[in-house]
């Protein structure tokens, strides 16, 4: 098990909370505030337009962080484009490949699994050119939610492929449940049918090895704030020969080559620059290259194996106190997931069983997650989620069991 | 902090509400959501003569939108709809105390947005 709590400023700025709000953004390590912090005192400018000493030291750090992360998902830095986050990510690729590429009676496939932000973009795209968007229920129901296998999945993608599909976009990991799919066997049968894949790594970067190669994906999009980095920095990776023929997304300083004067025309810079108008989060960068390096001397593969443990040591307290009405959402095989456990409690609204919880210092998520499509489907209330990571450990779920029994018995 | 948010006196209104269900044939019915957590509440009125003679909510409600309903409905009847104008975020807040954290001000405001709502609609009906 790993025991790095004190590495994490936060808890000793509130000893008594028990954070279980991991999937909706993770705590920083003392490494990366420090790196933020130094990033301003030492090397703070502009990147790529001085050329005074302050504006190469910070675009060195700034393209020094695009490199690492590149090789944290083993691809070349030119397929990185920093955006602010997941959501942004998806909406760039939506945005540039999908109306320029979309047209009438195409179909967008995405599944029940997915968040809003790999949804919307989409649903966006589709609209401004009279595309389908169609969400896949994966062949699931609230009974065989928890049976769920990477066959029913592979089945239901593969029933729904027909000439008119050009985009399937998809999560590596549920939010919700903590499902992993299985992205590489995923991309196999939509490349073969020539369809764009889409994954959204949110849930799943931060505790999976993730080879972008290996996994055949177009596009890859996270963010770094659920990876131990900052908030306002997040990752496109795209397939190099896509994002060159793709039309820019925002335009402005930092990414125009030339402007003709007299015609207009423009000449983009090349990649990575190309979609990433204004100044960057430079900063942000910095700090995430350093949750990027803190993650590596972790090992992802241990802090999986880390959540895994604690989750069943969580699933087994849960199953010894016999809680009257309380049910998993999606309570599969912990070898399936990552530490995610969604539960409802019935006769019990959900904000109210966080607020009892966050009362006692216990700190998680209510309501639907921004999986609504989801929620709707299954006729689920709205649901509390539990959300384990690295830092958290069995003093941490024993506060939640014991802040569940007193839930019991404030709201029964 | 929420922890009194949890008192007694509150969880009493919130198992035990004295104006939670429907109304056959209602004047009005309105539904609204919290965009929030969506939740939904369901507001029948009956209103005779400009005056509301009967009110009656239900939904799927936490205990801080369910409570907000409960209590401001006591304050309705034998009140014209217009009246309801005069109840604002400060009437519901006072009914929580100072209990209410910023993320649950939404749930006891759900209430005024409902009424808000019911106010358009007999509006338009009456026009």
């Amino acid at each position: 098990m790993l025991s790095i709590k004190k590495d994490f400023p936060i808890f000793n700025s509130h000893p008594d909370i028990t954070y279980l709000d991991n999937a909706a953004t993770s705590q920083k390590p003392e490494v990366v505030i420090d790196a933020i912090s130094d990033f301003y005192k030492t090397k703070n400018a502009n990147v790529h337009r001085g050329i005074h000493k302050l504006s190469e030291l910070a675009s060195e750090e700034y393209e020094l962080a695009r490199k690492t992360i590149a090789q944290f998902i083993n691809t070349s830095y030119r397929c990185i484009t920093f955006t602010r986050n997941t959501t942004e990510a998806t909406n760039l690729v939506a945005d540039s490949w999908g109306k320029a590429n979309l047209k009438k009676g195409d179909t967008v496939l995405v599944t029940l699994l997915d968040h809003h932000s790999n949804i919307l973009p989409w649903l966006a795209a589709c609209k401004s050119v009279g595309a389908k968007l169609k969400i896949l229920d994966l062949g699931i129901t609230i009974e065989n939610l928890a049976n769920i296998s990477e066959k029913d999945i592979l089945a239901n993608v593969t029933e729904n492929i027909d000439p008119s599909v050009k985009v399937l976009a998809f999560p590596h990991a549920s939010n919700v449940t903590g499902m992993i799919f299985p992205v590489r066997k995923i991309c196999k049968i939509a490349k073969e049918h020539g369809i764009l894949t889409v994954v959204d790594g949110a849930q799943a970067i931060p505790n999976i090895k993730v080879d972008v190669h290996a996994l055949g994906c177009d596009f890859y999009a996270f963010s770094g704030h659920k990876m131990l980095g900052p908030t306002g920095i997040g990752v496109l990776y795209g397939r190099e020969e896509l994002l060159n023929t793709m039309p820019v997304y925002q335009v402005g300083g930092g990414m125009i080559l030339d402007i003709d004067t007299t015609t207009l025309d423009t000449v983009w810079k090349h990649l990575p620059e190309k979609f990433e108008a204004g100044t960057p989060s430079i900063a942000d960068s910095v700090g995430l290259m350093h949750a990027v390096k803190y993650i590596e001397s972790l090992g992802q593969d241990n802090i999986l194996e880390h959540e895994r443990k604690l989750l069943t040591y969580l699933r087994d307290e849960l199953a010894k106190k016999n809680f009257a009405g309380l049910k998993i959402v999606g309570d599969s095989p912990v070898s399936t997931k990552t530490g995610i456990l969604s539960f409802y409690i019935e006769g019990m609204h959900a904000h109210d069983i966080a607020a009892v919880l966050s009362a006692v210092g216990v700190a998680v998520r209510s309501g639907h997650h921004c999986t609504m499509p989801l929620h709707r489907y299954l006729n689920l209330p709205a649901t509390v989620r539990a959300s384990l990571y690295a830092y958290n450990d069995e003093t941490d779920v024993d506060k939640l069991i014991a802040g569940i029994e007193k839930v019991y018995k404030t709201l029964l | 902090m929420s922890n009194d948010l949890y008192r007694e006196e509150l969880l009493d209104i919130y198992k035990n509400p004295t104006n939670m269900g429907s109304i056959a044939n209602a004047t009005l019915s309105i539904t609204q959501n919290n965009p929030t957590c969506g939740d939904v509440l369901h507001l029948d009125l009956d209103i005779k003569d400009n005056k509301i003679t009967a009110a009656k909510f239900h939904g799927d409600l936490c205990m801080v939108s369910q409570v907000s309903a409960d209590l401001l409905l006591e304050k309705l009847i034998g009140l014209s709809l217009d009246d309801s104008k005069l109840f604002t975020k400060q009437t519901v807040l006072a009914f929580f105390g100072d209990s209410l954290t910023t993320s649950r001000i939404k749930c006891a405001e759900l209430i005024l947005d409902t009424l808000e709502k019911a106010r358009s609609e007999y509006e338009q009906k009456r026009s």
